[in-house]
């Protein structure tokens, strides 16, 4: 006799379709323009500082790498955040993750900024 | 006596019932009790004598030669209707869910509520004007692709209290008013306009 349990099937939990993933990596790609900015400022500002034998302020290099590292985690998060969203919504929370990289990307240009002025 | 009511006397239980033999009603060799009106009273006991209680072909009565119950089928079935109805049960329970859910949006705000979002949704307009202003003071410089992502930030950080405010009510309207109120006021923080408090 073949005894099966009753609740064998998990409970239906919607996942990212091939839609979905689609819209991910195009998003990946407009995350990673971000990403190629902060690490043009990281790679230009700190060679220029090697060429004048001066040490960045702590909190300079700081903001200049989390110019780098703020869009990577923004879509990581959004990248978790929509692991069950339909489509339309996924692309909704990858704008305005967007618009929060260029928000967090404005706001440690201002403290790279404040913290060379110091 | 009708027909009808004797052959419901002699069956009992119902198409469940393991023991249970349909009433042919057609089949005038299978009346338990010949429908005799007029006959002697002898005629009709040799009558009742001679059909008997129904038998099949192996001389026992019908009732004792319906096949044993196969435990295992009835076990396959019956957990195939338990699987059958625990499904239905969850379905049932989904659409229960979603019925809910819409209930709870079309459910109208309550006035505290609505005040809320009208303060929020004041302060991050307020931050549109403040990055806005931050993107008067300092206008994006820059050539190459550098600038243009540069220029492309400044612009969307003009937008993004809006965007936020917008996306909260959109994907959070089959949630719980707690739930957006507390969205909005992790974007009245992450979204604050620095530049344009600091100066720089």
């Amino acid at each position: 006799m073949t005894s099966q349990p009753i609740d064998e099937t998990p409970a239906r939990k919607r996942r990212r379709g091939r839609a979905g993933w689609v819209v991910s990596v195009v998003f990946a790609f407009v995350y990673a323009f971000a990403v190629f900015g902060g690490l043009s400022n990281l790679i230009a500002l700190t060679q220029q500082y090697a060429s004048f034998g001066v040490a960045m302020p702590g909190g300079a290099l700081g903001a200049l790498i989390g110019l780098v590292a703020a869009p990577v985690v923004i879509y990581a998060i959004a990248l978790w955040g929509t692991r069950r969203l339909d489509v339309v919504a996924a692309t909704i929370v990858y704008i305005v993750g967007f618009a929060v990289t260029a928000v967090v990307t404005l706001d440690l240009q201002s403290l790279y900024a404040a913290a060379l002025s110091v | 006596m009708k027909r009808g009511t004797d052959d419901d006397a002699l069956s009992w239980g119902d198409e469940n019932d393991p023991t249970y033999v349909a009433p042919d009603l057609d089949d005038a060799d299978d009346e338990l009790v010949p429908e005799v009106v007029e006959t002697a009273p002898s005629d009709a006991a040799s009558a009742e004598a001679e059909a008997g209680v129904d038998v099949d072909a192996a001389g026992s009565p019908r009732w004792a030669s319906a096949p044993a119950p196969n435990v295992v089928a009835s076990n396959d079935a019956a957990m195939a209707k338990a699987r059958s109805a625990q499904a239905e049960a969850d379905d049932d329970a989904a659409v229960e869910n979603e019925l809910l859910d819409a209930e709870a949006a079309a459910a109208p705000l309550s006035s505290a509520a609505l005040i809320a979002f009208g303060i929020f949704g004041g302060i991050l307009f307020l931050y549109t004007i403040g990055w806005l202003v931050g993107f008067l003071r300092n206008p994006p410089t820059g050539d190459g692709l550098g600038g243009i992502v540069q220029a492309v930030l400044s612009v969307l950080t003009i937008f993004a209290p809006a965007l936020w405010f917008i996306a909260t009510l959109l994907l959070g309207a089959k949630r719980a008013v707690r739930t957006r109120l507390l969205w909005l006021i992790i974007g009245v923080i992450v979204l604050v306009p620095w530049p344009f408090v600091t100066g720089y």
